[in-house]
């Protein structure tokens, strides 16, 4: 009875406990959303989502390098070296054996010929006689005339059998010298046929061993590089970080374009910076830890810019070293291995590019490899040249400065502190500066460091009111009440000549906040060129709330901290407050939105501070869990990317096999296929992965060039919300002038500017269609009411004149 | 036989002569009064008032065809103009904001002009206000169309049509206030101003009531909650 009960509250707690876990299940399940044409959310897929766990700081061993002698930039490449290595060994031993075999075969007859002699006869015969001679020895031992006869006889075949002997060595010598000759010749005969063969085969041998020794030689210095790696590996593994003051501050990818395709950009290497830790890490595509730097080596005859007396070298960690200097702006120390040294205090961000530049003298393109790095502590930005052995000390590993981008004294006085906090360079090495509580724009400097100008301002709006007791006010009162700032930019990235820029919302004089020019896009000469042609300015999200319901993060606009653009001019911000990556297409549409920081798990966005295309997925530097979050994309958004970048270059429709007339065939894509049937069917079939065509069930071997209508159309099919995939339907119809298709799709994207575009063409042409139909029937109608007219009038004239006439008389 | 030729007869003619009359219905009050008040706002509402030209009727019909016109510019304005989904078509809606507002300025108008000598009655003001709509249907008639047959860029057109409706119901509003009371220029122009006050007033009026109500039904709904909760509660435990 008891255990029933038991059971029955097992029962129920097993219910309960299950239920539990289902009603938090389905709370948790938080759907992606996007902003439909009138700015509400309404439920779509998110564009990235993470796949794997955030690389955290531990887990990149961040810090761990900072004091190593181990740097070096090193790939390991062994196991490739070593499959050269067996190739060689196994061409060398077949040669070998192929020739002994070739004289095996040829040579072993001549020998076996050599050993046979001939005497078989006579030993017959000696054998019969000795028999004879023993017989009549037995039978009649007197008759010695008889034995003596025989020995005679034995005797003499010994003799003839000495003699034949003797004849057949002769014989058989002449023989085998004979096949000696033969054997010579068939030698020679043989060494002459592969001498040819042989020597080639020799040569090869030859250059194979030096190649295999040369291989040998690398392999070992590879290995010796492998354990120098090992051995570092094993130190970073067995050497604790405290990372307790990390900070993270900033990501920077270094990429290179495709040389295929400059929409394709290749990551090479990324540079994290950490404010706390007074780091910038250098990490491969693998995520792993190459190079940490933090001190440099600072060399007065080697600054490009003679400088020297303004550049800082403190850390916040106390200063070693003996004092060699003080002056108004610096303290510089002598270390105890007798050079001057410059260490990173809070780093905020790093840079790096490849340049170009024509040295005059000898006419040949030069590239400098150049890394800025933000050093916020000391007031200054410091430049490194990479790949230069004379900026790199190999003794001691350390990066010799190239230059240092200090304050602008003509600029700032002294009230005003230069801090940077984000620098990215033009093509013609320009810098363009983000600095702390500069609210001009962004600081301009020339190659040299000299201060330009400000480009790209964000301006507060003034009411009219303000406007008028502005002009009013005397300037000291100006002055007294000069409390709106401008806001600064946060983050800026540099893409194809043009800064793209975001900022906090601009908080206006009378109190309204305009979220409208969070992100920008400057042009070279200062002007905001950003498209907002969507259906939303790009602004993050649209719809916020203004007052505080629960969580101060949740009010507000979007707080755009960071913004990365990719190779084909699509850009994604990610906002502070809410912790979501927006990303939109070069027009401003908003393609998709992901992330969010609902919720504790590690891959959520608590404190995002940059954003980092990383090919196509995207990773996001978070301040606050000092992790390095990927996104990759999901089905949907690699759809619309390959959408928009076949838009950006106008490819809409697929191209399709023609059959052209001229030729008798069929044609693809100015292939011509040699396919004659003229009433043949074609479709394209998956081939290997690849889309091939096939006309009349052969294949063209011609791949499938889709455009960007079948990406959007499968976009539209996965989330028939996506209204925006609708417009890019349209605009394919509209190409190839069907107009109401195009109306219809336009209309289903809420797209007025283009649905008024293909209207207006279906107008025109049912105006040509129907204007000379109708016109003529007016005229018709006009002209013949009008000679209806005339003709009644004459007959009523006839009558009038008649009827006058009569009463005339 | 001959009976039922005659009923026949009658009932042809019956139906004739009511076609007859709702054709001058239509025609005499519904458009050609109101057209020449329109052209003649003065002269148009001294033949409204004094003559007693304007017919109840009449001023029904127009609210009936405003909030039909609403609907359908609703439903059927061109897609460049309409951003609306028609999910969020309630006609129930359309018909209270049209009826709403009427009544509202009317009884404004008419708290307003008590107080200020005017001569018009409540019937009266609210026949005005409902021919004042007249050139706001027609505006409004044509809006659809247009809308359906401009580009984006014509859509100027559109909105001047649009516009020229709204003025001039404003203007024959006006111009109907200085008949109906028999006011001046600027007492006119107060009594508007007033009007509007006390449209204002109404509507704040009318907000706080509900507000008020919902509030109650809100707290009653709670404590109606709560103690059903309660007793699920018990029941569970």
């Amino acid at each position: 009875m008891k255990s029933n009960n038991m059971n029955k509250y097992m029962k129920k707690l097993v219910i309960f406990t299950l239920s539990i876990f289902l009603f938090v299940g389905v709370v948790n399940v938080k759907a992606g959303y996007t902003y439909d044409s009138k700015g509400e959310p309404i439920y779509s897929t998110e564009g990235f989502t993470v796949n794997e766990l955030p690389y955290t700081y531990s887990g990149l061993n961040i810090g761990a390098l900072k004091n190593a002698d181990l740097d070096k930039f090193i790939e390991v490449t062994t196991a490739k070296s070593d499959a050269k290595a067996l190739e060689i060994s196994d061409l060398s031993t077949q040669v070998s054996e192929k020739n002994a075999a070739i004289l095996a075969n040829k040579y072993g007859l001549v020998d076996d010929y050599d050993t046979k002699i001939r005497n078989t006869d006579h030993d017959e015969m000696i054998a019969y006689l000795k028999a004879q001679i023993a017989a009549a020895e037995k039978e009649s031992p007197k008759d010695e005339a008889k034995i003596e006869e025989l020995n005679k006889n034995l005797a003499s075949t010994e003799e003839a059998k000495a003699a034949l002997k003797e004849a057949d060595i002769k014989k058989n010598k002449e023989a085998a010298a004979k096949l000696k000759d033969e054997k010579a010749l068939v030698v020679a005969e043989i060494d002459a046929l592969s001498a040819a063969k042989q020597e080639q085969l020799k040569a090869e041998l030859k250059t194979l061993r030096e190649a295999k020794a040369v291989l040998d030689s690398e392999l070992a210095a590879l290995k010796a590089e492998k354990k120098v790696l090992d051995d570092r590996n094993t130190v970073l593994e067995t050497r604790k970080v405290n990372i307790s003051k990390a900070s993270p501050s900033d990501l920077y990818i270094f990429n290179i374009e495709d040389e295929d395709d400059e929409n394709i950009l290749i990551p090479q290497e990324m540079y994290l910076t950490d404010s706390g830790m007074n780091l910038v890490s250098v990490l491969n595509t693998d995520f792993q830890v190459v190079k940490e730097l933090h001190k440099f080596r600072l060399d007065e005859d080697k600054l490009k810019v003679p400088n020297f007396s303004a550049i800082k070298t403190q850390d916040d960690s106390g200063k070693k070293g003996v004092l060699i200097e003080t002056n108004a702006s610096s303290q510089k120390f002598y270390n105890e291995n007798g050079y001057y040294e410059l260490d990173l205090f809070a780093p905020t961000a790093a840079y790096r590019s490849i340049t170009k530049t024509l040295d005059v003298t000898t006419g040949t393109l030069e590239y400098i490899d150049l890394l800025y790095i933000c050093d916020k502590g000391n007031n200054q930005v410091v430049i490194l040249k990479l790949n230069d052995p004379e900026y790199y000390d190999a003794n001691t590993g350390l990066y010799v400065v190239y230059q240092v981008l200090t304050k602008p004294t003509d600029e700032l006085d002294s009230t005003k502190e230069f801090a940077p906090q984000k620098i990215v360079t033009d093509d013609k090495r320009r810098m363009y500066v983000i600095a702390d509580n500069i609210t001009q724009g962004i600081m301009q400097f020339s190659e040299e460091g000299k201060f330009q100008r400000y480009t790209g301002k964000n301006d507060i709006t003034l009411s009219a009111w303000e406007i008028f007791w502005r002009n009013l006010a005397s300037e000291s009162q100006l002055d007294s009440q000069s409390s709106n700032y401008n806001t600064s930019f946060n983050s800026m990235v540099y893409s194809d000549a043009m800064i793209y820029t975001t900022s906090l919302a601009i908080t206006n004089a009378d109190g309204t906040i305009n979220d409208k020019i969070m992100i920008k896009r400057i042009n070279p000469s200062g002007g905001d060129t950003l498209a907002r042609n969507g259906y939303k300015v790009p602004m993050g999200d649209v719809k916020y709330s203004n007052t505080t319901d629960r969580d101060d993060s949740e009010k507000g606009p979007s707080q755009l901290v960071g913004i990365t653009v990719n190779g084909y001019q699509v850009y994604s911000v990610v906002d502070k407050s809410r912790g979501r990556i927006f990303t939109y297409d070069k027009e401003g549409n908003l393609l998709y939105i992901s992330g969010g920081n609902d919720g504790t798990q590690a891959d959520k966005l608590n404190g995002p501070v940059s954003i980092q295309y990383f090919g196509e997925d995207i990773l996001v530097l978070d301040q606050l869990n000092k992790t390095i979050v990927k996104f990759e994309p999901t089905e949907i958004a690699t759809l619309i990317n390959e959408a928009v970048k076949l838009d950006n270059v106008g490819r809409r429709s697929t191209i399709e096999p023609t059959f052209s007339p001229k030729t008798g065939t069929w044609w693809i894509d100015k292939v011509d296929t040699g396919i004659k049937n003229k009433e043949a069917t074609y479709e394209y079939k998956n081939v290997d992965g690849k889309d091939i065509w096939f006309i009349d069930n052969q294949n063209t071997n011609v791949e499938v060039q889709k455009g960007s209508t079948y990406y959007w159309e499968k976009v539209v099919a996965l989330n028939a919300n996506y209204e925006y995939g609708y417009v890019g339907i349209g605009h394919r119809y509209l190409e190839e002038e069907n107009f109401e298709e195009a109306m219809r799709y336009f209309e289903l994207g809420k797209n007025r500017v283009y649905y008024s575009k293909a209207y207006k063409q279906y107008r025109d042409g049912i105006i040509r269609q129907w204007f000379t139909p109708v016109l003529v029937t007016v005229v018709v109608l006009i002209a013949g009411s009008y000679a209806y007219k005339t003709i009644k009038n004459k007959k009523l004239g006839i009558k009038k004149e008649e009827e006058t006439g009569v009463g005339d008389e | 036989m001959e009976n039922v030729q005659n009923t026949k007869k009658s009932f042809f003619k019956v139906v004739l002569d009511g076609l007859k009359k709702l054709g001058k219905f239509i025609v005499d009050d519904c458009i050609k009064l109101p057209t020449y008040i329109l052209a003649h706002p003065l002269k148009g509402f001294e033949e409204f008032k004094r003559y007693k030209k304007g017919k109840m009727s009449v001023a029904l019909v127009f609210v009936v065809l405003t909030i039909l016109v609403n609907i359908l510019s609703f439903q059927y304005n061109g897609f460049l103009v309409n951003d609306n989904n028609l999910k969020d078509l309630n006609s129930i809606e359309q018909i209270a904001y049209v009826a709403g507002a009427i009544i509202v300025v009317t009884i404004a108008n008419w708290s307003v002009t008590t107080l200020f000598d005017g001569k018009g009655n409540m019937k009266e003001i609210f026949m005005m206000i409902c021919y004042c709509l007249y050139p706001f249907i027609w505006a409004n008639g044509l809006g659809i169309l247009l809308s359906n047959i401009l580009t984006e860029d014509e859509m100027a057109v559109y909105t001047l049509v649009i516009g020229l409706g709204v003025v001039l119901l404003c203007y024959m509003f006006f111009f109907g206030i200085i008949s109906i009371h028999e006011y001046g220029l600027v007492q006119c122009l107060l009594t508007i101003l007033f009007t509007i006050v006390a449209a204002l007033i109404v509507i704040f009026a009318c907000l706080l009531f509900f507000d008020l109500f919902q509030r109650m039904y809100g707290f009653v709904y709670t404590i109606y909650r709560e103690i059903t909760l309660r007793e699920l509660l018990v029941n569970i435990l």
